[in-house]
């Protein structure tokens, strides 16, 4: 079947190449607009349920959070990437839940947000993606899963021209972003495809360096418009005569949508002056399939379309590949067979040479131990934080075959036996955690087969060691003995495991999946089984983990009164002052009948010249009163 | 028993599965300081009456913990830190004591064969004189009251309480009193961690400075009521995007400070050799906790600081734990289950 699935892989690819050769050959896009005056909006894609340009009100700021959530995020937090300008990547991301706060980052005419549900979203989401080049910005939703780069270039108008570059800047988490991307490429749900004019092969140097416009050679300023929204570039997008509606007035640069609240989608916007074009207002999303080509993407001025499908061609273009078949061309097919083949041939090879588990048979001429050897796949994730003495038995096996994040755990009873028994040694059994691997990437054969215990999505071929053990009570010598090593990664079809088989966790982690024990006594089932009671336990801690527990606060007891030794520091002083070791005598008032304030002077150093100048004062004020006195009697 | 405990510069904590329900948890959370007031026969009479757990050391009477607050109003001597700058002080022998009173009142007894007891040291962890003394120092009153102590670094016990739906993999921040943790880890793997000497205390003493918000006692002894200020800090809702006023405005420049040293140093971190070898250029979550992450607008200003030193684009989110102030002891009791699981497994093998 993996044959067959390789054989079509190439005569796809094959396929698709002639396609997008035949591409390359299209003329002016037809979509091109020309309105160089643009209102400003953002788009949103991802995980919402409207993917479109939305319009910024000049009076009103939208916010990041305001954005995304206007164009109606899922249950869940979100993750919202927010790329700017023309910059490639993501110029930072944000998290929105129901319970965060809005950080107050505000939506800049032009910006790309790329919405991700860190959960899967409760209801279905059309797959959208968008496309950047320089005469704006184009969301599409996607019409089925084998929408390639080629398609939507072609049945949006923008096929690259030379000078272009194609790369897919932003994609979702676990898919690797492509600077030069194919027009076979696949395109992905939230992907931002850009087309922008390669300027690298263009510099040569500080020399070839030239300004982005003159101003004393052109009569008015261009303005800078933002990134990916220049429409109005007449190099790069021409006027096409296609799009205009015939008589209708031009649009004013300060046109304003009347009655727009922010952040709302120009879906519900009045229906705009004739001659602009619905595609630089980005009221139609276009959509891409694999069904039709679309001849035109010229947009009929009434209600603003849904997203438009891109349908993938059923019959390639080949007339135009047939008219210019160029060397190049062919070399490239040919090398695309050749790659092909020799992949079909890799695939040839017997299943054993792919076998990632090694089996090592010892024949021991001495006494040597029954090993009963307990391959247990184990995701080390929490487990090996700290410890010790998990971190002794957990050991990365950086071998190239197999992802890093795989650990082995072997343990082994001891137990002497008689002579020429079979060391068997099994190492390198996968598992991982959910969610650390998708769909698409490719661990072998073992990882995708249906009987593999290991894997993580076969949740019912997972077995609880410990029921297993309790309800079957069958002597673990009666399980098959396996032989090798792939059939001790697979579940044995004559063994009827019991139905009622606990699901994992939902974290996932911490959790035994696999145990197989082979040539075992009896009483070392009792001790696997006691060995592995903790599997109940791994739901309590999987609580812990998710912050499930409810917590009670409890006051502690401190005894009434204890006594202490030593001298308590007490809290830092910020500042010493000195202490006022000596006050000036007391004012003696002549007059009985009269009650002054009289003032107190404090000394802050006892040095004698301070003494000296503090009874200086007092005699100063001494003679004031006299005077005082004299002058009222 | 298994259970955590985090000696925090501003609080105790420990939290531990109720042995009759081991589907709750239990929790202490004691404030790390004590009060001092003069001893006189009125205020033993005072602190009696209102059944104030007090103790009597050299010249004066100290309440220690969340009564602290209670008798504070009895002298006019701010409280003191049990653990001055994170560190058991050397110099304060009723503060060394009355830690001891602490830790043995908010462990649970020992119950089973295996008592575990998974220990965050505040300070520095730099492998100095003074910090090997100071984790010595607490992990024997917890060897005292007959657990084993498991030292944990808090931004590892932050990651495991955060990090469940990351696959373990990121960046933890835990920001305390005194000193802000930083760890990068891989599926539950510490690849590395720093921690700084920096943290609330430092920009709540800033602000009490600058605005001289100080008290007096009878001494003429100046102290700076670094109280004053979390009660600011609580009432007025401080959001560090909007900040509105001097001390607003000078608070928020403090945490832009403090973030701009957090922010050089992940960035170091990642472009460190066992992190880019293990995670290469993929993108990390951060999770935030403690108690300094809880105000307003702090991750709108880490990710300014992140992006001021270029390494936005190597940050996936930033999530604040739901429970910041206690998500480190919490994670310490993970790591405490854990390792007594890996221990029986030892054991039995």
């Amino acid at each position: 079947m993996e044959r067959l699935k390789i054989v079509l892989l190439i005569a796809t690819v094959v396929a698709t190449a002639q396609i997008s050769t035949g591409q390359q050959q299209v003329g002016e896009p037809a979509a091109r607009t020309s309105s160089s005056s643009i209102p400003a909006s953002y788009v949103v894609i991802g995980d919402v349920q409207n993917c479109n340009h939305f319009p910024i009100s000049p009076e009103k700021k939208v916010t990041i959070r305001e954005a995304a959530t206007a164009a109606g995020l899922p249950d869940g937090p979100v993750s919202v990437s927010v790329i700017r300008g023309t910059q490639e990547r993501a110029l930072w991301t944000q998290t929105i839940s129901s319970t965060s706060t809005d950080s107050g980052e505000t939506v800049q005419s032009g910006d790309i947000l790329v919405v991700q549900a860190m959960q899967p979203p409760a209801s279905p989401i059309r797959k959208n993606a968008v496309l950047r080049t320089d005469s704006g910005i184009i969301p599409i939703a996607l019409g089925d899963d084998s929408v390639a780069v080629g398609d939507v270039l072609q049945q949006t108008g923008n096929l690259p021209s030379q000078g272009q570059s194609v790369s897919v800047a932003c994609r979702f988490q676990g898919h690797p972003p492509l600077a030069n991307a194919n027009l076979f490429d696949r395109v992905y749900h939230g992907d931002v495809i850009t087309v922008l004019q390669n300027s690298r092969t263009s510099l040569k140097g500080f020399g070839s360096m030239k300004p982005a416009f003159s101003e004393w050679k052109g009569d008015s300023k261009v303005p800078a418009s933002p990134a990916g929204l220049a429409f109005g570039e007449p190099e790069v997008s021409a006027p096409n005569p296609n799009l205009q509606v015939p008589g209708s007035p031009p649009l004013s640069p300060d046109f304003t949508f009347p009655g727009v609240e922010p952040a709302e989608p120009v879906n519900e916007v009045p229906p705009l002056p004739p001659n602009v074009s619905e595609k630089v207002f980005g009221i139609p999303v276009q959509g891409i399939s694999q069904a039709v080509a679309v001849p035109s993407p010229i947009i009929p001025d009434e209600a603003p379309a849904p997203p438009v499908e891109v349908p993938i061609l059923d019959e390639p273009v080949t007339e135009l590949a047939a008219a210019s078949p160029g060397i190049w061309n062919i070399v490239f097919v040919a090398v695309l067979l050749i790659s092909g083949l020799l992949i079909l041939a890799g695939s040839l090879r017997p299943e054993h040479e792919n076998d990632v588990t090694t089996v090592e048979q010892v024949e021991k001429t001495e006494p040597v131990r029954q090993d009963v050897v307990h391959v247990i796949s184990v995701p080390f994730v929490p487990l090996a934080a700290g410890s010790e003495t998990m971190k002794r038995n957990f050991q990365m096996k950086p071998d190239s075959r197999v992802p890093p994040e795989f650990a082995t755990v072997e343990m082994r009873k001891e137990a002497m036996v008689p002579k020429s028994l079979t060391e068997i040694t099994t190492q390198q059994v996968s598992s991982a955690p959910a969610g650390l691997v998708s769909a698409h990437e490719w661990f072998g054969d073992d990882w995708r087969s249906n009987n593999t215990t290991s894997a993580r999505p076969e949740a019912t071929k997972s077995v609880n060691v410990e029921k297993f053990s309790k309800s079957t009570e069958t002597p673990i010598a009666e399980l098959p003995v396996l032989e090798t090593a792939r059939q001790s990664m697979t579940v044995p079809s004559a063994v009827t495991w019991p139905t009622d088989v606990s699901p994992l966790p939902a974290g996932g982690q911490g959790t035994f999946k696999q145990t197989e024990v082979a040539r075992s006594r009896a009483e070392t089932v009792h001790e696997t089984a006691e060995l592995l009671d903790d599997s109940d336990s791994f739901s309590e801690l999987d609580d812990l983990l998710q912050n499930r527990l409810p917590v009670d606060l409890c006051n502690a007891r401190l005894p009434m009164r204890i006594s202490l030794f030593g001298r308590a520091a007490g809290p830092r002083r910020l500042r010493i002052d000195a202490v006022h070791t000596k006050l000036s005598g007391p004012h003696m008032n002549v007059a009985a009948e009269r009650k002054r304030e009289e003032s107190v002077m404090a000394s802050t150093t006892a040095t004698p010249a301070a003494q000296q100048s503090i009874s200086e004062t007092g005699s100063l004020d001494r003679a004031l009163h006299n005077l005082l006195d004299r002058n009222d009697s | 028993m298994i259970c955590a405990i985090d000696f925090g510069s501003c609080w105790i904590r420990s939290v531990f599965r109720n042995p009759g329900a081991p589907q709750r948890l239990s929790m202490y959370a004691e404030r790390s300081e004590y009060a001092l007031i003069a001893d006189s026969e009125p205020h033993q009479r005072i602190l009696l009456d209102q059944q104030i757990p007090f103790a009597q050391c050299e010249g004066s009477l100290v309440v220690v913990g969340n009564s602290a607050a209670k008798a504070q109003w009895l002298s006019r001597v701010p409280c003191a830190p049990l653990l001055r700058d994170g560190i058991v002080p050397t110099d304060d022998p009723p503060a060394r004591q009355m830690l001891s009173v602490l830790t043995e009142a908010i462990l649970p007894t020992l119950l089973g064969a295996t008592n575990l007891c998974a220990v965050t040291v505040s300070g520095l962890r730099d492998g100095s004189d003074q910090a090997l003394k100071n984790e010595e120092f607490l992990c024997r009153l917890v060897r005292m009251r007959g657990y084993i102590p498991i030292v944990v670094d808090p931004s590892e016990a932050a990651l495991l309480a955060t990090g469940n739906d990351t696959s373990f993999t990121g960046i933890s921040i835990v920001m305390g009193a005194e000193t802000t943790h930083i760890g990068v880890a891989r599926y539950g793997m510490m690849l590395t961690s720093e921690t700084l000497a920096i943290g609330s205390n430092w920009i709540d003493s800033e602000v009490a400075r600058h605005f001289q918000v100080q008290k007096w006692d009878e001494a003429g002894n100046t102290y700076l009521d670094l109280d004053n200020i979390r009660q600011w800090k609580e009432q007025t809702n401080i959001h560090l995007q909007t900040a509105l006023g001097d001390r607003e405005r000078m608070m928020s420049r403090l945490y832009t400070v403090v973030l701009d040293r957090v922010s050089r140093t992940v960035a170091q971190m990642l472009s460190s050799a066992p992190v880019y070898r293990a995670l290469q250029r993929q993108r990390l979550s951060v999770m935030l906790a403690g108690g300094a992450t809880m105000i307003d607008g702090f991750v709108s200003l880490l990710t300014e600081r992140f992006i001021e030193h270029e390494i936005a684009e190597r940050i996936q989110s930033i999530r604040c734990a739901p429970d910041a102030a206690t998500a480190v002891v919490r994670g310490a009791l993970i790591l405490g289950e854990l390792e007594a699981r890996a221990l029986s497994v030892e054991e039995a093998a």
